[in-house]
């Protein structure tokens, strides 16, 4: 095996990861090459070091703190909740009023041309003459004697 | 607190609404997540901040998440790209102001006993190499940290950074390469030669 080859199964060599016959002529190599033993020895103290190095832990009460604040934005948002259910309702009755107006005015183009029979149709000629013996009739008899006074 | 989680479990307990099962999830992964910030970004006070900030994440688009990879390396990929922003964000403010340029990711967590020489030495080579991280640009020294500290295997890296397993083989090799030269005259090898000489 040449030295350029070796330098390139230093990392896998470091984590175990070549195959039989390929650490076998690596092993090889590294007997003999001496540059290439100091250089594998290097990385591997630096392996090494990072093995023996103090694992940093998450600073105390950290979860509580994580916990504290998704609580604290999930409060945040329901108390939002009425006042946006609130808006919600204003900008419907906002938008049933606009839509009302615009299809009354859209109602009152298209009839625009047909005026006399809207007019006839809504003339009170319709409407049946009231019984004076019915309820209606007492009642048109009672203000009628209510206006002569 | 046992780093074991039974992911499935946990995330049916979330979806049904069980606002303990993000505390477990927490409870099990802040160490994990913590640590890659903090080498990732050297101050403390930004590794917590980005660590709270990925979980804050996590929450909020959990329901979301599809168990087609595992909950650790999306967490991983989510501190990754979190500790990315505050990087830039934190080169944009130096733009404006002089910062503490990370000289405080070494020592203050180390310990303090009394040590015999080859302790002496090992804390010499561990501050060598915390300083030599720092040096390395932010790819390698992710991609590192994720191998060396975390003891991730090559295709969970590659899941994370979604990179081939091929590019995470090559830049640890590239990392360590670094680092080894970045070290020179603190390993042990290259001490036993400056002495003979």
């Amino acid at each position: 095996m040449r030295c350029s080859r070796a330098k390139k199964l230093f990392s896998p060599y470091i984590d175990k990861a070549l195959t039989k016959a390929e650490t076998e002529l690596f092993d090889a190599h590294i007997r003999d090459c001496k540059k290439c033993r100091t250089m594998l020895e290097e990385m591997q103290a630096i392996h090494n070091t990072f093995s023996s190095m103090e694992r940093l832990n998450a600073p105390y009460a950290f979860t509580t703190r994580v916990m504290a604040t998704i609580d604290e934005k999930r409060t945040k948002r329901l108390s939002l909740f009425p006042v946006l259910s609130r808006l919600i309702e204003a900008a419907v009755v906002i938008l049933v009023i606009i839509i009302g107006s615009r299809a009354g005015s859209l109602l009152g183009k298209t009839f625009a041309g047909q005026k006399t029979t809207i007019v006839s149709s809504l003339s009170l000629d319709a409407f049946e003459s009231v019984q004076p013996n019915s309820i209606g009739g007492a009642y048109i008899a009672m203000m009628e004697g209510n206006n002569e006074k | 607190m046992s780093e074991k989680l039974n992911e499935p479990v946990v995330l049916e307990r979330f979806k049904r609404g069980d606002t303990s099962a993000f505390k477990d999830i927490v409870l099990a992964y802040q160490d994990r997540i913590y640590r890659l910030c903090r080498y990732m970004l050297g101050d403390p006070h930004n590794a917590e901040d980005a660590a709270q900030d990925t979980f804050l994440k996590a929450y909020q688009s959990l329901k979301n998440f599809k168990p087609d990879a595992s909950l650790y390396t999306w967490l991983y990929r989510i501190a990754v790209n979190t500790c990315i922003d505050y990087k830039r964000k934190s080169a944009f403010e130096s733009l404006f102001k002089h910062t503490n340029n990370g000289e405080d990711i070494i020592a203050e967590e180390q310990s303090t006993e009394p040590s015999p020489e080859k302790l002496y030495e090992s804390r010499q080579m561990t501050d060598a190499l915390q300083k030599a991280l720092k040096k390395l640009s932010q790819k390698l020294r992710t991609i590192i940290v994720m191998k060396e500290i975390e003891g991730l295997p090559y295709e969970d890296i590659a899941r994370v950074l979604d990179i081939s397993i091929g590019t995470v083989k090559s830049r640890i090799s590239r990392a360590r390469e670094e680092l080894r030269d970045l070290m020179k005259g603190f390993t042990p090898i290259e001490r036993t030669n400056h002495e003979n000489r």
